[in-house]
Order: C-alpha cells, then sequence, then structure tokens
C-alpha cells in the first residue's frame, strides 16, 4: 500500500507494531477533533506531517477496477494492487514496479513486460487514462499510556480528490491505527473512545478508493453504452420514443467532451451508436410526430454520423494494427510502418476537423434543434391532431416484425457471388432491427429477448468483420494508387499486396461463416423464440 | 540468536542501565528482545513498561506460547520487552520443582530464535537456581565490577561457583562499571584484576549522573546525551566487543 510506506518508519519488518486498523472518518474529522476523545487516559504528540501526491489509472470504464485491481502511480513508481492478494494491504504490495509513464496516457508506455501483459489482458483496446489525483496530507500521532508509554501510532489521512472532468474535489478523512505489539487492550480502548466520529472500517485499499470512483468523466462505474429503459406497454408510442431519444441524446452528451479530448476510441463509438440509434427511431417515428420536423432531424443525424465516419475507419484500422501486422510474414511486419504512420497522422487530421466540428456552431445548432425537437414533444402545446395513437405495445412487435422480415429476405438473397454491398445493406437492416430490440426489449420477457438479440449479435458481429474488412482492402487500393512505386517501397507494397490478399482470404471465410450463422439466425428455435416474443408468422 | 546476561550478585553495580543501554544499541541493527529478569522490573521502569495483570512466573516457565502475548514492543525500532512480574521472587521454587531444573530457561529462549537475533537478559542479584539458568542460557555473561574490592570479591565468587559446577568460565566477560577514575583506589584495582583475569573487557563505564539520569527519562541514555559523548562512547565500544568476543555477528 502507498501510504503507509510513505513513512518510512513504518516498514514491514517493524516489530513495534502490528497491521494497522483503518476507519474512514465521518465528516472529514480532524486529527484533534478524534484526539480529544481520548479523554484523560490517554495523551498524544504529533511526530510528523506530509503531503503526498499519486495518481490512480485505470480506463475510462474501469477495467482494471472491475477486474479488482488498482493501479497507481507515485512519482516514476508504479503500484498495481489486487483486491484478492492476501494480506489485503500486502507489504511488499504483489507487484511494485518501477517503470515510467511518463505521463503518457497509452498502456504501450509502460515498459515493464510483466506489468504490461498484466495489464494489457484486462485492458483490450482501452487506453489507461490519469483517471484521479489523490493529493494526500498525513500527519503521524504517538499515542501515549498513563506511563508515557507509546501505545499505539495513529496516521491520520485526508485526501483531496481532483479529476480533470469535473470542478470538485471531495475529500475524505481516514485514519490508520498501528497496535504496538503487547498493547492490543489499549487499542481496543483507543477505538471505542474513537467510535463516535468513525464511520467504517476499510479494510483494504479498494473500500477507500472506491469512495472517489463517482467522479470520472463516465460516471457511473458500470457505464455500458445498452440502453437501460423501462418502459410501459401502455404508455403512447410518441413518448416511448422521446424517451429512446432522450436516453441516446444523453449518450452524445456523455461521449463528445471524451472525442473532443481524444481520450479513448470508445468515445466516438458509443457517440456514433447513440446518433445510429437516433437515425433508426427517426425512421420508426414517421406517422408519429411532425414530418417536416422529422426530415430536418434526419438530416442532422446523418450529418452528426458523417461527420465521424472517417475518424472512425481509422480507429477501427490501428485497432487491428498489431493483428494485421501479425499476418504478414515476420520478416514483413515491419514493412507496414509507413502506411501505419501516414495512418496516425490522418488519424491527428480527422480528429482536429472533428473536434472543431464538435465546438462549431453548426454542430451547437443541430444539438439545439434537436433538443428543441425532444421538449417540444415531450410536452406539447399543440399535440398533432392527426397524429395516430398507438401504444408502444402494439407498435413495438409491428416495427419488429417489419425489420425481422426485411433483414430474412434480404438475406436469403445474398448467396457466395453477391457483391460487398449486398452484405453492407444487410448489414444496416440488421442494426435496425437490432436497435428495436434494444429500444423495446423491456417490453418482453429477458431471457427470451436477450437469447434473440445475441443470435442477431452473431450475425451482425460477422457482417461487421466484413465490412470492416472491405474498408480496409478499399483505404489499402487507395494508398497503394497514391504510392510511387520505387526501390524503397517495394517492401511496402509487397506488404500491401500480401495484406489484401489475406483481407480478401478474410472475407471468404467469413462469407462462409455468414451463411452459418444467418441459418442460425433463421433456425427454427429462433424463429419459434421470434414467434413467442412478437407473434411472429412465417409468411409475414 | 545469541543470548547476552547481565550478572552479578552484588546489587546497584551498572546492571540494569547496561542492559537497557546495550539492547538499545543492538537494536539499531538487529532484532532483539530484553527480558527483565528481576523482580525489582528496574529495566521494564526504563522503559515505561508494566507487566499485564494476567502474567506471572508461571506462564514463563510454560514458554513461548504463553510468553509471546505479553512481550511488549518499546518505543524503539527492533527492540521489545519482556516485563518482570513481582511473582518472579518465586521463581527458583517453581524450577526446583522441575526436571532439568538449570536447564529450562535455556529450552525457553531456543523457541524465540526464528523471532530475534538477541536476546539481554537482565538478571537479579543472587546466585541461585534461576542464576544457573541463566549461565546455561547465555552465551555471554557480562559482569560489572566496580572497581573496589568487595565487587571483586564478589566476581571471584562467581568464578569459584563456575568451577566447582563445571560452567564455561569462558562465557564470563567482567568489565569495569561506575569508574571513577580520579580515585587511586579505582585505577590501582583496574590494574591488578586486569593481571589476574586477562580475559577483562578493556571497557570502562564510568560513574555518570547522566546514566543515574535514566531513571528520570525513564530511556536509554542515548535518548537525551549527545552521540559523541563518553558514555555513548563506551556503551558502543561494549556492544562491538561482544559482537567480537562472539565471532561473528549475531
Amino acid at each position: 500500500m502507498l501510504i503507509p510506506q510513505d513513512f518510512p518508519s513504518f516498514e514491514s519488518s517493524s516489530t513495534r507494531t502490528l497491521s494497522p486498523i483503518n476507519f474512514h472518518l465521518a465528516e472529514n474529522n480532524s486529527p484533534s477533533d478524534l484526539l480529544q476523545f481520548l479523554r484523560n487516559k490517554f495523551t498524544s504528540k504529533k511526530i510528523e506531517t506530509r503531503q503526498s501526491t499519486f495518481h490512480r489509472w485505470d480506463t475510462f470504464d474501469w477495467r482494471l477496477n472491475k477486474n479488482n485491481l488498482l493501479l497507481f502511480q507515485s512519482k516514476n513508481k508504479l503500484c498495481l494492487l489486487s483486491k484478492e492478494a492476501t494480506p489485503p494491504y500486502p507489504s511488499p504490495p504483489p507487484m511494485f514496479l518501477k517503470s515510467c509513464l511518463k505521463g503518457a496516457t497509452n498502456k504501450h508506455l509502460i515498459k515493464d513486460p510483466n506489468l504490461q501483459n498484466l495489464i494489457a489482458s484486462h485492458l483490450s483496446n482501452r487506453s489507461l487514462l490519469d483517471q484521479v489525483q489523490y493529493n494526500q496530507q498525513s500527519s503521524l500521532h504517538s499515542i501515549f499510556n498513563k506511563d508515557m508509554k507509546t501505545v499505539a501510532f495513529m496516521l491520520y489521512h485526508r485526501i483531496y480528490c481532483e479529476s480533470k472532468y469535473t470542478e470538485e474535489k471531495p475529500s475524505l478523512s481516514w485514519v490508520q491505527l498501528f497496535p504496538f505489539r503487547g498493547y492490543t487492550e489499549a487499542l481496543n480502548k483507543i477505538k471505542i473512545y474513537f467510535s463516535p466520529l468513525l464511520k467504517s472500517e476499510l479494510k483494504n485499499p479498494f473500500d477507500w478508493a472506491q469512495l472517489f470512483l463517482p467522479i470520472s468523466l463516465r460516471k457511473n462505474l458500470n457505464y455500458n453504452n445498452r440502453l437501460r429503459l423501462h418502459l410501459d406497454s401502455n404508455l403512447d408510442a410518441d413518448q416511448a420514443l422521446i424517451k429512446i431519444f432522450n436516453q441516446c441524446t444523453k449518450t452524445i452528451h456523455l461521449n463528445t467532451e471524451g472525442i473532443v479530448a481524444d481520450l479513448d476510441v470508445e468515445f466516438l463509438h458509443d457517440y456514433r451508436v447513440a446518433t445510429r440509434r437516433v437515425r433508426s427511431g427517426i425512421s420508426f417515428a414517421k406517422k408519429l410526430f411532425d414530418r417536416d420536423a422529422l426530415e430536418s432531424a434526419k438530416t442532422d443525424m446523418r450529418m452528426l454520423g458523417n461527420a465521424t465516419n472517417k475518424l472512425r475507419d481509422i480507429d477501427v484500422y490501428l485497432q487491428r494494427e498489431i493483428k494485421i501486422k501479425k499476418s504478414l510474414p515476420p520478416e514483413m511486419s515491419d514493412a507496414l510502418n509507413p502506411f501505419f504512420c501516414e495512418l496516425r497522422k490522418e488519424r491527428i487530421l480527422e480528429q482536429r476537423k472533428l473536434k472543431n466540428f464538435l465546438k462549431s456552431n453548426v454542430y451547437y445548432e443541430i444539438i439545439d434543434r434537436w433538443e428543441l425537437f425532444l421538449k417540444e414533444n415531450e410536452f406539447p402545446d399543440n399535440p398533432i391532431t392527426n397524429k395516430i395513437s398507438e401504444k408502444v405495445g402494439s407498435i413495438a412487435n409491428k416495427q419488429i416484425l417489419k425489420a425481422l422480415s426485411k433483414l430474412m429476405t434480404e438475406g436469403y438473397k445474398i448467396n457466395r457471388d453477391s457483391p460487398d454491398e449486398m452484405l453492407h445493406e444487410l448489414r444496416i437492416h440488421g442494426k435496425k432491427l437490432r436497435y428495436l430490440m434494444e429500444f423495446y426489449s423491456s417490453l418482453y420477457l429477458e431471457n427470451q429477448v436477450e437469447s434473440f438479440i445475441n443470435n442477431l449479435k452473431t450475425l451482425q458481429k460477422c457482417l461487421g468483420k466484413f465490412n470492416d474488412r472491405s474498408m480496409q482492402q478499399l483505404k489499402l487500393n487507395e494508398y497503394i494508387k497514391k504510392l510511387c512505386i520505387d526501390k524503397e517501397s517495394i517492401p511496402l507494397a509487397t506488404a500491401m499486396g500480401i495484406l489484401i490478399g489475406n483481407l480478401q482470404m478474410d472475407k471468404v471465410t467469413l462469407k462462409c461463416e455468414f451463411f452459418t450463422h444467418f441459418e442460425n439466425f433463421c433456425s427454427k428455435n429462433n424463429l419459434l423464440n421470434a414467434k413467442a416474443l412478437f407473434d411472429y408468422q412465417p409468411n409475414s | 540468536m545469541k543470548t547476552i546476561s547481565l550478572y552479578s550478585i552484588k546489587g546497584g553495580v551498572g546492571k540494569t542501565t547496561t542492559c537497557v543501554n546495550l539492547a538499545y544499541l543492538a537494536s539499531l541493527k538487529y532484532r532483539t528482545l530484553l527480558i527483565d529478569l528481576d523482580p525489582q522490573s528496574a529495566a521494564s521502569f526504563y522503559l515505561r513498561i508494566q507487566s499485564s495483570k494476567s502474567y506471572n512466573d508461571q506462564k514463563l516457565l510454560k514458554g513461548h506460547k504463553k510468553i509471546s502475548p505479553h512481550i511488549k514492543a518499546t518505543d524503539f525500532e527492533n527492540l521489545d520487552l519482556l516485563p518482570s512480574d513481582i511473582s518472579y521472587r518465586n521463581l527458583d521454587i517453581k524450577l526446583d520443582e522441575l526436571k532439568k531444573s538449570d536447564r529450562k530457561l535455556r529450552s525457553l529462549l531456543e523457541d524465540f530464535s526464528s523471532e530475534y537475533d538477541c536476546i539481554f537478559l537482565d538478571c537479579p542479584p543472587n546466585l541461585t537456581l534461576l542464576s544457573e539458568n541463566i549461565f546455561n542460557a547465555s552465551d555471554q555473561i557480562l559482569v560489572p565490577i566496580i572497581p573496589t574490592t568487595l565487587s571483586i570479591r564478589t566476581f571471584h565468587q562467581v568464578s569459584s561457583f563456575f568451577k566447582e559446577n563445571q560452567i564455561k568460565k569462558k562465557k564470563l566477560k567482567p568489565y569495569f562499571s561506575m569508574v571513577e577514575i580520579r580515585k587511586k583506589l579505582h585505577r590501582d584495582s583496574i590494574i591488578s584484576f586486569t593481571k589476574s583475569f586477562p580475559k577483562t573487557l578493556h571497557v570502562q563505564i564510568p560513574a555518570s549522573a547522566e546514566i543515574e539520569k535514566m531513571g528520570i527519562h525513564q530511556c536509554p541514555v542515548f535518548n537525551y546525551i549527545s552521540k559523541s559523548s563518553l558514555i555513548a562512547q563506551r556503551y558502543r565500544d561494549l556492544l562491538e566487543k561482544i559482537e567480537t568476543k562472539s565471532h561473528k555477528s549475531f
């Protein structure tokens, strides 16, 4: 644990003190508040005070935390603590590695291979971010009995917590009581005296680190880009859609800051999913809202999607960099470096473009227009007279069935010779169905709808991969066309040629897989499930 | 683990002060336990420690498991103390009831070898069955001698006892304590004793008001005197001699 180690006198080899007990203090009380409770039974003396700063690193969605890991950085030292490690306050910590982060936000800059592997296994393609800065003021106090013999040390900490994402600077106080050997009785008395100010016992670093979790960009520890809506089947269909749109709009706002700051590619991904959900929702809302307002919103949302397309394609490409290089003969993997270097440069430009767009008046106007639309339709002054007044329960089935039929009809048209565009189109139909399922999932039995969504997801995943490969081939072809072939660029051109071939082979494999997944999706069981859920009729 | 005892039949020769100060110095390098065997509890007093109400001579004789909860950390890193208790005045009687009664202490201390590098025993001023236990348990027995006739006489009594009871005499390490070098008697006594007992440790702890003040400060002398003072230096020399005599570090 970082904190006791900041005091050299608290090394694990100490024969004076036993393992500390740790308490969270109520109401940020000061040491003197606590010590006055000792009455005349014990006295105390401050020995030293110290200030320190350390940082907590994690992904924006707290992946390390979710895997019971805490990564702290203090100056140039990293300390990874595991909740499962015993004892809970490991001394020395399970891994205490001298690795320089150099202020970087990228996991690749963690030099120690052991730490890198351990962390990477939990991160996938997420970036490590300096999530929270802890400014700690500590003071060490001796507590004496009537013989003026030290019976315990009290280490008082006040931690101020800062995050770049918020103006708030919450603080908390906690104390560590280090009993001296042979003085457990005295410690028990001290605990009783202190008890009015002690809030809860902190058994390991996680307990207090969790107290600061709420201050991150994505405030909810359980952040998930899935829609979490509860719709009543008797709710008017238009109001249900407004609820859905509001949720998506919240997600758009939640991720905008992360895209502008370029913290993690996931922010853009989730932003795009939210905008696509809105576009999809609009396409199902034709008879529920004012036609012109819907048309305008559709155009606006398309604009948001288009503004992010290029950057997302590059992100997907860069995320696959290691895998792509591994797909080449080892001696050729570095040959692609100029290409990826070019992509990274392009990414910087695209990110800057997007950032400017997200801060532009045009963007604010789009968002204002959209939010005005939502507000007006949530509490309409002049309800549209000719709108249909259907309940969401009945409209959900119709919309889902329509989308399902479309997906199946278009899917059956695809054969081994079909052009890539057909699979791309099918993916769009699949997405529409998926979004509908997500919008209305609360209207159906959770287990059944989950199983149906999972089958759809498998199909979509395959189509998504196919689409990624197509886009990557396209990008490579564009790049090759611009490439001036000379002696120096031959290895690059060769590698790209192999890569295009590999992507083609991937596509062939994926196409084969598509037929299997589509067959599964159209299987008797899945359709029986659909029948039970949405009253699906094979001929409908 | 090395066991060092501070022993003399005579009282008031500086056993306890030396024991506390040497244990403190040793604790700067080694994991150290000071065992106060004197029912007067002076060593415990110097370190501001009282024994628990539930502790007594019977617990001591029951061994590690019963002793361990009563060991107390002092205010100094790496220095623990097993405080004395008034019941120790009957220790001889209790020891007499046991088998191998002159080696009981030795077997008790062996159980602490993984926890401590050295143990200091502060002994009561007498020559009893407990003393025999101390002689058998110790690697070195430091005998403080005030350079006066009576004090030297008591050393010879101990020496004879060792001979008669076939205890290794080389364990005995006399050194001069409470020396007032301006006194001719002290100077002469030192010279003649050293000649008759060449294994005397060549360290003289001076008689000093600063050492006497340990009773007021209730801590080792090093806590309130200059580290470069003569007293500090002499105690350091004494520890060094013990380490050297041990041939290797503790």
